[in-house]
C-alpha cells in the first residue's frame, strides 16, 4: 500500500462573521467534515467553484488556520499541534498576486525565502539557479520582480515554493489570471513535479484538474460530494457519450431517409438533426468509437459527404452537475468576509 | 525538465546543524532585504538624512526663541543631536521592527513568512536593524550639522560612550520586539505607531528632560529602557562620564528592554495562535 503522505480526516471549520462591537456574529461553517488522502508523488486535486472551501481546507494545510475540528496530518506532521515540523516539509503557493517583494529581483527573492527556510548559503545558490532556469526567468533573474508579467510572477511563485525542496508542495489556483500561454507553461512545471514530490493542488479549472490530477475530490458547500480518478468521475456522471458530424446540407427527404438510417446503428440511443448552412447530425450512444466507425460508413455508404466529427465524451462539469444536482458556475460564494 | 532526482522531505537543503546560526542568517537577510527594499525607493534615499536635520534644526529654533541656553546641564544643541539620535533608532524600532509585520502585509508577502519556518521574532529584529543601519547616513549629517550649531561634544571614555549607543539600539529593537505582536494583532500598526510618538518622545526624554515631568508621568517613563539608555549617552557624550558612572542607567535599560523583549516573544507566540484560531492571517 501506498504511503499517505497528506492524510485529512472530518476536518471542519466554523467562521463567525462579526457585526460590529455589539452585535454578536453569525457562524458560517466553511469546511463540514472532509475527508481525504493523497498517497505519495501523486497529484491530488480540489476542484470546486469559488467560496466551496477549497482555499479554507488549504489554509488549514499550510497551518495558516486552525481547524475547528477534525485531523489532518502533512508528512506525518499534525497541522495544529506540529506547525513548525509541517512548515519545514511544506511548499505553499498561494493564488493571486501577492507573495513576492516586488522592489527586489527575483534572485533576491529567492535568496530571501531561502533564508526563511533556514538554507545554506550555497544551497541557496545552487536551488536558485537551477530553478530560475527552469521557470525561464534565468535573463531575467536580476530585474525588479515590479518589471515582471503576471506569468513570470506566477513562475517565479512556483520556483519559491520548490526552493526548500518541500516533500509536500500546495498549490492554489496556480494559473488563475494567467493567459493561455503562461497558464499551460505553468501546467508544464506542475506536471513535471510527481513523482518526486507529493502535489495537493486546489482549481476551478475543469480542464487543469483532468490533464494534472491522478486523483480529483469535487468540493461544494465545505463538502466532497464526489471523488476518485478523473476518468471515472467522469464516467461516474452517467451523461451520454454523443458522436457530432457536420455534414453539408441535405433535402428533407434525404434528411429524413439519414435519420431512420441512423436509428438503426446499433447502440445509438437517439438521433438530433439540425439544419443550417451545414447540417448537424448528433448520435448520443454508450461507444463513440463503435458509433463512430458505423455511422462514417453509413454516410459514405449513401454517399453523404462529411465535413467535420467531434467526439463528446463526459466532463468533469458532467460530473459536478450529476455530483451537486446544478451547474458549476450557479454555486453560491460562501467565503466569509470577517472572522 | 524534472526538478531534480528525490525530495527528502524537505530536508535535503535545511541547515539544521546550528538552528541559532540559522536564525542570525535570518536576522542579517532581514535587514538586507529591509536596506534593499527601502533603498528602491527614491523618496526614502532623500528624506533617510534630511529629516533628522530638519528635526534637529526645528528643535534648535524652537529653544532659541525660549532663550535657553542649556538642558540639565548640557548644552542645547548636543542635547539634541543625542535626542536626534534617539529618534532614528525610534523609528527604527517602530516603523522598521514594530510595522516589520505590517509592511508584510502591505507588500502581499505575510503569509509567505508566516507559513516559512523561520521565526517571526527573527524577521521583526532583522528589519529593525535594517532600519537602525539605514538610519546611520541621517545620524552622521545631524552630527556633521551640530557641531557647527554649537554642540559641546566631551567623550572622555569612548567605551563607555559606545555601550550606551548599543543600549539605546538594544532598547528600541525590545521596544519594537514588544510592539510587534500588539500592533498585528490589532491590524492597526500604522495608527498605534503614530499614536505612540509624540508620548515617548516626551517621555523618554529625546528632546525635552524627564526632570520636568510631573512625578505621576516619571511611572511611565521609569518603564521606557530608552530613558536611562538616553540618559547614559548624554552623560558619556556630552559630559564625559565614565562607565563606572553610569552603569546603573546602563543596566536599569537592560533590565526593561528584557520585560519588552520577554512581552513581545509573548505577544507573537499570542498573535501566531490568536490569528490561526480567528483565520484572520489571509484578512490582515
Amino acid at each position: 500500500m501506498r504511503e499517505q503522505v497528506i492524510e485529512v480526516r472530518d476536518l471542519r471549520r466554523t467562521f463567525v462573521k462579526r457585526k460590529g462591537w455589539l452585535r454578536s456574529g453569525e457562524s458560517v461553517e466553511a469546511v463540514r467534515g472532509i475527508s481525504f488522502s493523497v498517497p505519495r508523488g501523486t497529484v491530488f486535486g480540489m476542484l470546486g467553484p469559488n467560496g466551496a472551501g477549497k482555499t479554507t481546507t488549504i489554509k488549514m494545510l499550510s497551518t495558516m488556520l486552525l481547524p475547528t475540528s477534525g485531523t489532518a496530518t502533512v508528512a506525518g506532521f499534525d497541522v495544529a499541534r506540529d506547525e513548525l515540523a509541517v512548515r519545514r516539509r511544506l511548499g505553499v503557493l498561494f493564488g493571486g498576486d501577492k507573495g513576492l517583494y516586488n522592489q527586489l529581483s527575483g534572485r533576491e527573492n529567492l535568496r530571501y525565502f531561502g533564508r526563511l527556510y533556514g538554507m545554506a548559503d550555497a544551497a541557496i545558490r545552487e536551488r536558485s539557479a537551477r530553478l530560475l532556469d527552469l521557470v525561464h526567468l534565468t535573463d531575467r533573474a536580476e530585474e525588479r520582480v515590479e518589471s515582471y508579467s503576471r506569468g513570470m510572477k506566477q513562475r517565479l511563485h512556483i520556483a519559491k515554493t520548490l526552493l526548500h525542496d518541500p516533500a509536500v508542495v500546495i498549490l492554489d489556483e496556480p494559473t488563475i489570471g494567467l493567459d493561455p500561454a503562461s497558464a499551460i507553461d505553468v501546467r508544464r512545471l506542475i506536471a513535471d513535479l510527481v513523482p518526486t514530490h507529493t502535489v495537493l493542488l486546489t482549481t476551478h479549472d475543469m480542464h487543469e484538474a483532468d490533464v494534472l490530477c491522478d486523483d480529483i475530490a469535487i468540493v461544494d458547500q465545505g463538502q466532497i460530494v464526489a471523488s476518485g480518478h478523473p476518468a471515472d468521475l467522469k464516467h461516474s456522471a452517467e451523461v451520454d457519450r454523443q458522436v457530432a458530424i457536420t455534414l453539408a446540407s441535405q433535402s428533407p427527404a434525404d434528411r429524413t431517409k439519414l435519420v431512420a438510417h441512423a436509428e438503426q446503428l446499433p447502440g445509438v440511443t437517439r438521433v438530433h438533426y439540425e439544419s443550417g448552412t451545414d447540417d448537424l447530425l448528433t448520435l448520443r450512444c454508450a461507444d463513440t468509437a463503435a458509433t463512430l466507425d458505423r455511422s462514417l460508413a453509413l454516410l459514405r455508404e449513401i454517399e453523404v459527404s462529411v465535413r467535420s466529427v467531434e467526439i463528446r465524451e463526459p466532463s468533469l462539469e458532467d460530473a459536478f452537475l450529476a455530483a451537486t444536482g446544478r451547474e458549476f458556475e450557479e454555486s453560491d460564494d460562501t467565503t466569509p468576509e470577517q472572522s | 525538465m524534472s526538478t531534480h532526482t528525490e525530495s527528502l522531505a524537505g530536508k535535503r537543503y535545511l541547515d539544521d546543524h546550528n538552528p541559532l546560526w540559522s536564525e542570525w542568517r535570518l536576522i542579517a537577510a532581514t535587514a538586507r532585504t529591509h536596506l534593499l527594499r527601502t533603498f528602491a525607493n527614491p523618496i526614502m534615499i532623500m528624506r533617510a538624512p534630511l529629516m533628522p536635520v530638519l528635526m534637529l534644526v526645528t528643535m534648535r529654533v524652537v529653544y532659541s526663541a525660549s532663550g535657553q541656553r542649556q538642558i540639565d546641564g548640557q548644552d542645547v544643541v548636543g542635547y539634541l543631536a543625542v535626542g536626534m539620535l534617539a529618534t532614528l533608532a525610534w523609528t527604527a524600532a517602530v516603523w522598521g521592527g514594530g510595522s516589520a509585520l505590517q509592511s508584510e502585509i502591505y507588500a502581499g508577502t505575510f503569509g509567505a513568512v508566516i507559513v516559512a519556518p523561520g521565526r517571526t521574532t527573527s524577521v521583526i529584529v532583522g528589519n529593525g536593524i535594517g532600519g537602525i543601519i539605514w538610519g546611520i547616513p541621517g545620524l552622521v549629517v545631524c552630527l556633521a550639522i551640530a557641531v557647527p550649531l554649537g554642540a559641546h561634544v566631551d567623550i572622555q571614555h569612548p567605551v563607555a560612550a559606545i555601550c550606551a549607543l548599543l543600549a539605546l539600539y538594544m532598547s528600541t529593537l525590545a521596544i519594537g520586539l514588544g510592539f510587534g505582536g500588539l500592533f498585528i494583532l490589532s491590524r492597526q500598526a500604522n495608527a498605534m505607531a503614530n499614536f505612540f510618538q509624540a508620548p515617548i518622545y516626551l517621555l523618554a526624554g529625546f528632546y525635552v528632560p524627564r526632570s520636568v515631568l510631573p512625578g505621576w508621568l516619571h511611572a511611565i517613563s521609569d518603564v521606557i529602557p530608552m530613558s536611562y539608555a538616553l540618559d547614559a549617552l548624554r552623560d558619556t557624550t556630552l559630559s564625559g562620564a565614565s562607565f563606572m558612572a553610569v552603569w546603573r542607567p546602563l543596566l536599569a535599560t537592560i533590565g526593561t528592554a528584557a520585560l519588552f523583549m520577554a512581552a513581545g516573544v509573548w505577544s507573537l507566540r499570542r498573535m501566531d495562535n490568536a490569528l490561526r484560531r480567528r483565520g484572520s492571517l489571509d484578512l490582515l
